[in-house]
């Protein structure tokens, strides 16, 4: 019996030890041939053709050769990365993962790799690593920088007389450096090695820089001597993700502009920026990532190798921080777009020894190529899972941190808590993060020693716990602070429940006033969410001039439910601006709920006309990480009724999430896409069909493309006809992201400059317009002519996101407080003059852009958007007012949709609704008038909440009457006859100082986009500069009430309407001078009318949606706010 | 007022017909007037109720008058006593000659009470509530209808819907409602009268007998 028994173990071991054999990890690199091959997720960007690496314990896609389906411009790039899952295969769609990573691809200086070729190298059958190789040559991530790339790294042949450098067109030589990436997955790890080799192609030596550009640093007055090429990474984290930094936590934008301020006096190459052992993320949703340089012999660390003429490191100089070979820096970060820069390539590469010669690098003798190495981990979606693996693979020796996090309240384990580690002394950052689980545990590794741990649950953090890591490993059971909860029903004054925004509004303590919020209301370092404040100076007497938003959130039933901290709240409920506001005072205890009762009232009379708002995103587009359910439910929560969907490069449906949340009565759907070119303009289309069998669901390729090429590749996916697919050019003064702005439209005359002239010497007088101009040369033609294509139809005049560069800047009453040098000062002109610099408009806007076209003849349609990406930043603010002769939603489609945005009876708004007409006429129409003499009646409309104070008629691009507003219950009428000399279109713009907040939350900071990122670069270089930079627009400030009408075209006598022209100005000096009297004839007679009977239809049925209340509900909330 | 004393206010009223305060010469050629009404139709424990909130509201000069008259504390607001005392006086007003009918029989209602809010200055909304008590029989149609007299041109028109609550619904003519609510029917003398009938979930179609409660309503 015992012989059998042992028997029987021993065939036990066997089969195990059989089966261990058979499941040894393994890596394996092959070439996505179905799409079950894919990884899958809100990110996720793979397609059959890719190439996949994979293990045990990660998964990752390398795009293959071609131009990017990300955000970046080629192929080849890192672009989804996961960690392998216990679910179900991949299917058609794509997989069924959870990758939340945009992008990844290495850069040389300013350089990116496109690729020629990618294939695998090492499948990893033998059970060693894995290795997709992707070989080609340098490219321009942004053609700007070509001249950077061209002529300081040397990656191109150069024109023989070094002045021709100077003229960006020029630069058209043959590349002289060839790159190679290996991502490498060994079996077993979490992490891919990446290794970039760059080879010098030429017979000849090769420098960096070469003599022409030591000629630019020289004539730029920088040292060339000191120059090192910087190598690193761009990393498209995603809009979803919090970069981390070990030290600063979860702060990079302020610890971005710290170093900004303390690194001001470096010297190029030195770029100011974060210095970081490693940039980690975290994501509530998915994966985690983590990146980390690597040594590699054949290449300096970056931030190591800078050194002043007495051998100190600049930056240990600068910073007063430890640096070794594994510190990088983080120049930039600007809308989930991260530069990092790692390593420092050698002065020079030796000649190219040919084929079958061995060379090593790292001697004392330049080799042909240089290398650097960076790797690239998967966490499980905390920081810590991330850092455990850079530990185990660089040999610190760490111990197990366990714990578990309950609430203080109840006891209960907390799910879904950060758990933060801070040094054991001091006023440091985090150094480490970590998530709880469903039963409230967590770990990590970390090295032994005393460290404090604090614990943030919702929107409450707690105090700091100090505790002892000994070698044997920690135990930590934390209390985390337990908030309380406001549960609100939304009704409107029938009792039906509403769709609705429920803002939470905290006041400052007293003694914080003017404090910066930062500094106690919030912990950015800690990953807690900027707080916006009303920004008003703050009165510590004065509790209304304190106020911040805690929490906003939308429901989409009447009924939302909303976690604070324990306190004193101010509640408002609202619905867009057409309805009245809610305000309620509660007291939230913790781990209780507050109840309130918002009753709405319908305020505006919009009959006939829908709103829609042209320009939305959520999860698809890299920068948003918003669910599209909750996209839909903010939208329609703020009263929208026509929601078009418009990802970057991705086409989303949003009708099957309306439909899933029952909004189908309140609102309607439309398909859009807003192609996003790096950088020649941002392009809305819709509608458009959406192709399931793309991965991008019918989003196109780009790269190279001319606008025109673009405009109609965007009618092609039209779901209408090509000519009723609107093409529309988003925020066209909005820098790099901006048409207009990058293709240098002239703010004055609407026209398209002429090339240049980039011979020398004028071209050193130039160089931003010679050597780095807006657009590079993809975007001119062979004679150097301009691309610009003026077959567009609608310009987005009102954007939510820009909404600071609505007109061209004019010079204000006061320039009190503004830092402008006293000789400037003295030459800047009479207020209200349109600023100019550099013998162009300083600050253009949109609207007067549109002016312009429109006396060109143009008949563009102005329209707007919120361009809204997050849950609450300006959702439905701006939006645009379509006539369509209805009020229900769910009558509209593609074509009446294009029909009245055809019709041109639109609106574009942030709050007051307005109609105009002239002799009767509504927006959009054409008349004839004998004499010139025409009625204008305006309509103004708004809730008690939004208060418009002033109204512009523009005629023909001139202000030509303002009048005042005051508005009596929710009303205001003004008519005026004008007497016009000739043809003209005419505008109506009414404007409000008062403040929106909080129902349109204030922008408190200036986004970092990705024009200052190029500008972090180029300042250095004093490529652009300005010296009224204090009177440029803020994209940061509270949202004040606007609204714009489209045209009236009235035909003064006989004929056919003509277009009045460009106007006759110019600038001069730091001011446009008109050349043609501005003032009209004093005839106007002005009069403020009757408000129109309010009951038209803002009563009663014709605009009741949703469902239909028991109406002893109604009954019971009636009359229970009244006033 | 309690609120039974104001649903015999009401009911008084109902009884005698619309009192003058609105509907005198000025009030006659006030165009600031709009009414509509809203029903439920719900289980009860013998049948069904069915409750009908009707919504007058009045604007202008004479809205002003009214309001000053109720305001009785002087504070510019109508609290919640004053409205009461508002909407009774102008619910005959506000019911007109509405009149529900079951088949051909007219239902006396059992309760009402009345609320008043001030919109704005010149603005106020009156609503009434009424309940009725029925039998219901399978395909029972109701109608609720404005009596000849009073929708003469001194007298706004009104809308009206329904809604049922589960385990009822409700069908027009027209079909069933969309979610469940049917109308909104204008009463006008060309149309005097919104019809429609109660479906019991509890009753099969047809039989007149009830099968399994869902649970949804009182026990027998």
């Amino acid at each position: 019996m015992y012989r059998a028994i042992s028997g029987a173990a021993l065939l036990a071991a066997l089969l195990v030890f059989t089966a261990c054999e058979s499941v040894k990890p393994q890596s394996a690199a092959r070439k996505v041939a179905t799409r079950t091959d894919l990884i899958g997720g809100p990110s996720a960007l793979g397609e059959i053709g890719d190439f996949l690496l994979e293990n045990d314990k990660i998964r990752v896609i390398i795009q293959d050769k071609g131009f990017s389906r990300g955000f970046g411009v080629y192929g080849g790039s890192l672009i989804d990365a996961d960690r392998v899952r216990p679910t179900r295969p991949g299917d058609a769609d794509g997989g069924q993962g959870r990758d939340v990573f945009g992008e990844f691809f290495p850069i040389s200086f300013v350089e990116a790799l496109v690729p020629d070729d990618v294939r695998v190298h090492r499948s990893g059958a033998d059970g060693g690593p894995a290795v997709v190789r992707v070989t080609g040559y340098g490219g321009n991530f942004l053609t700007l920088t070509r001249t950077l790339n061209h002529v300081i790294l040397n990656s191109h042949e150069l024109p023989d007389d070094p002045l021709d450098a100077l003229n960006i067109n020029n630069l058209v030589g043959d590349p002289k450096l060839r790159y190679q990436v290996d991502y490498s997955l060994s079996p077993g790890k979490r992490f891919v090695d990446i290794k970039v080799r760059v080879e010098n192609l030429s017979d000849d030596v090769l420098y960096m820089p070469p003599e022409t550009g030591k000629l630019l640093l020289g004539v730029l007055g920088l040292n060339a001597n000191t120059f090192q090429v910087p190598l690193g990474y761009v990393l498209l984290f995603g809009g979803g993700n919090d970069v981390f930094s070990p030290g600063a936590g979860f702060d990079i934008r302020f610890g971005l502009e710290e170093s900004y301020a303390k690194g001001g006096d470096l010297e190029f190459p030195a770029l100011p920026g974060l210095l970081t052992p490693a940039l980690v993320t975290r994501n509530k949703d998915g994966a985690s990532y983590g990146l980390f340089t690597t040594p590699n012999p054949c290449s300096q660390g970056f931030v190591a190798s800078q050194l002043n003429e007495g051998g100190e490191n600049v930056y240990q100089k600068a910073y007063d921080a430890e640096v070794d070979e594994q510190t990088m820096l983080v120049p930039f970060l600007a809308s989930s777009f991260t530069g990092v820069f790692a390593s420092s390539a050698p002065n020079q590469l030796a000649a190219n020894p040919g084929p079958g010669v061995e060379v090593n690098c790292g001697g004392d003798t330049p080799a042909h190529f240089f290398e650097f190495s960076a790797r690239f981990a998967v966490g499980d979606g905390d920081v810590a899972s991330v850092l455990d693996v850079h530990y185990a693979e660089t040999g610190v020796a760490t111990a197990p941190l366990v714990g578990r996090v309950l609430d203080s309240a109840f006891g209960n384990p907390v799910a879904g808590a950060s758990i933060l580690v801070y040094p054991g002394e001091g006023e440091g950052k985090p150094i480490n993060q970590m998530a709880s689980g469903e039963d409230g545990r967590f770990r990590a590794n970390l090295p032994p020693g005393n460290y404090r741990a604090r614990v943030e649950n919702g929107p409450m953090l707690s105090g700091y716990v100090p505790f002892t890591l000994s070698a044997e490993g920690k135990n930590l059971v934390l209390s985390a602070p337990t908030p309380g909860r406001i549960s609100v029903h939304v009704r409107d004054d029938l009792g039906q429940r509403l769709p609705a925004k429920v803002t939470v509004v905290g006041t400052i303590a007293p003694e914080n006033a003017n404090r910066p919020v930062k500094e106690y209301l919030f912990d950015l370092a800690a990953g807690q969410h900027w707080r916006k404040h009303d920004m008003v100076p703050d009165d510590p007497d004065d509790p209304s001039t304190r106020r911040y938003i805690e929490a906003v959130d939308y429901t989409h039933d009447g009924q939302a439910v909303l976690t604070v901290p324990p306190g004193e709240w101010l509640v408002y409920t609202s619905r867009g601006s057409e309805y009245t506001l809610n305000v309620a005072e509660v007291t939230v205890t913790a781990g209780e709920t507050a109840n309130v009762v918002a009753a709405l009232r319908r305020a505006v009379d919009t009959q006939g006309y829908l709103s829609a708002d042209f320009h939305l995103h959520a999860a698809p587009s890299l920068d948003s990480d918003l669910d599209l359910h909750d996209r839909v439910r903010s939208v329609v929560g703020e009263g929208v009724e026509l929601l078009v969907s418009t990802d970057h490069n991705f086409i989303t449906d949003y009708a099957p999430y309306l439909a899933d949340l029952g909004l189908e009565s309140w609102a309607s759907t439309m398909i859009g896409i807003e192609m996003t070119t790096l950088e020649s303009g941002h392009f809305n289309g819709f509608p458009v069909r959406r192709d399931l069998g793309k991965i991008t669901r019918g989003a196109f390729e780009w790269s190279l493309m001319t606008p025109e090429e673009v405009f109609t590749a965007i009618r092609e996916i039209g779901s209408l006809e090509p000519e009723n697919t609107i093409v529309q050019v988003n925020h066209p003064r909005d820098s790099l992201l901006g048409y207009f702005y990058q293709y240098d439209l002239d703010p004055l005359m609407a026209v398209v400059p002429d090339p240049p002239d980039c011979t020398v010497p004028a071209a050193l007088s130039n160089l931003a317009g010679c050597a780095a101009p807006n657009n590079g040369p993809a975007f001119r033609d062979a004679d150097g002519y301009s691309t610009f294509s003026f077959d567009f139809d609608a310009i987005e005049i009102l954007n939510g996101s820009v909404i600071g560069q609505l007109h061209h800047v004019r010079m204000p009453a006061s320039t009190a407080g503004l830092d402008i040098a006293p000789e400037v000062l003295a030459q800047l002109p009479e207020p209200g003059t349109i600023l100019c610099e550099d013998g162009t408009v300083a600050f253009p806007g949109g609207v007067d852009d549109w002016f312009n076209l429109l006396n060109l003849g143009h008949r563009y349609v102005g329209l707007a958007g919120s361009d809204a990406h997050g849950l609450s930043n300006h959702t439905g603010y701006p939006r645009t007012y379509l006539y369509v002769g209805h009020d229900d939603p769910r009558a509209l489609d593609d074509r009446s949709v294009v029909d009245s945005i055809r019709q041109r009876r639109v609106m574009m708004t942030n709050g007051p609704f307005v109609e105009v007409s002239v002799n009767g006429m509504p927006m959009g129409a054409n008349l004839r008038t004998a004499d010139g003499k025409v009625e204008v009646n305006i309509d103004i409309q708004s809730p008690p909440w939004i208060l418009p104070d002033t109204g512009i008629i523009w005629v023909n691009g001139r202000e030509r009457d303002r009048f005042p507003i005051e508005m009596s219950n929710g009303r205001f009428a003004y008519s005026v006859d004008l007497s016009l000399e000739a043809d003209s279109w005419l505008v109506v713009e009414v404007t409000g100082d008062q403040s929106l907040f909080p129902i349109v939350e204030p922008e408190n900071l200036e986004p970092m986009q990705l024009g200052e990122a190029v500008d972090a670069v180029a300042e250095p270089l004093g490529l652009f500069s300005t010296s009224i930079d204090a009177l440029a627009p803020s994209l940061a400030g509270v949202f004040t009430p606007v609204a714009v009408t489209n045209p009236i075209w009235i035909t003064v006598g006989e004929g056919e309407w003509d277009a009045p022209g460009a106007a006759d100005r110019e600038c001069v000096g730091f001011g446009v001078v008109d050349h043609k009297s501005s003032r009209f004839l004093a005839d106007d007679v002005r009069r403020v009318t009757e408000p129109i009977n309010p009951l038209k239809s803002s009563f009663g049925f014709p605009r009741l949606k949703g469902e239909f209340r028991d109406v002893r509900v109604i009954f019971e909330q009636f009359g229970r706010h009244t006033h | 007022m309690k609120r039974f004393a104001r649903w015999a206010v009401v009911g008084l009223t109902l009884a005698m017909g619309p009192s003058l305060i609105l509907l005198t010469p000025a009030a006659a050629h006030e165009k600031r007037v709009a009414r509509h009404g809203m029903m439920t139709v719900r289980a009860a424990q013998d049948g069904v109720e069915i409750d009908a909130m009707v919504v007058m509201r009045v604007g202008g000069e004479r809205a002003v008058s009214v309001l000053s008259r109720y305001d009785l504390n002087r504070d510019g607001k109508l609290n919640a006593a004053e409205g009461a005392l508002l909407a009774d006086s102008v619910s005959p007003d506000v019911m007109g000659g509405l009149v529900l009918r079951q088949g051909k029989v007219a239902l006396k209602p059992t309760a009402a009470e009345g609320r008043a809010r001030r919109v704005e200055r010149d603005l106020f909304e009156v609503a009434i509530l009424v309940t009725w008590p029925a039998r219901l029989e399978a395909g029972t149609a109701f109608s609720i209808r404005e009596t000849v007299g009073h929708m003469g041109a001194s007298q706004t028109a009104i809308q009206m819907q329904a809604s049922a609550l589960p385990p009822l619904s409700l069908r027009t003519a027209r079909g069933l409602g969309r979610k469940g609510i049917v109308g909104p029917a204008v009463l006008s003398p060309e149309s005097p009268a919104f019809v429609f009938t109660v479906r019991d979930a509890r009753i099969a179609p047809g039989d007149g007998q009830r099968t399994q409660r869902t649970g949804l309503s009182p026990t027998p």
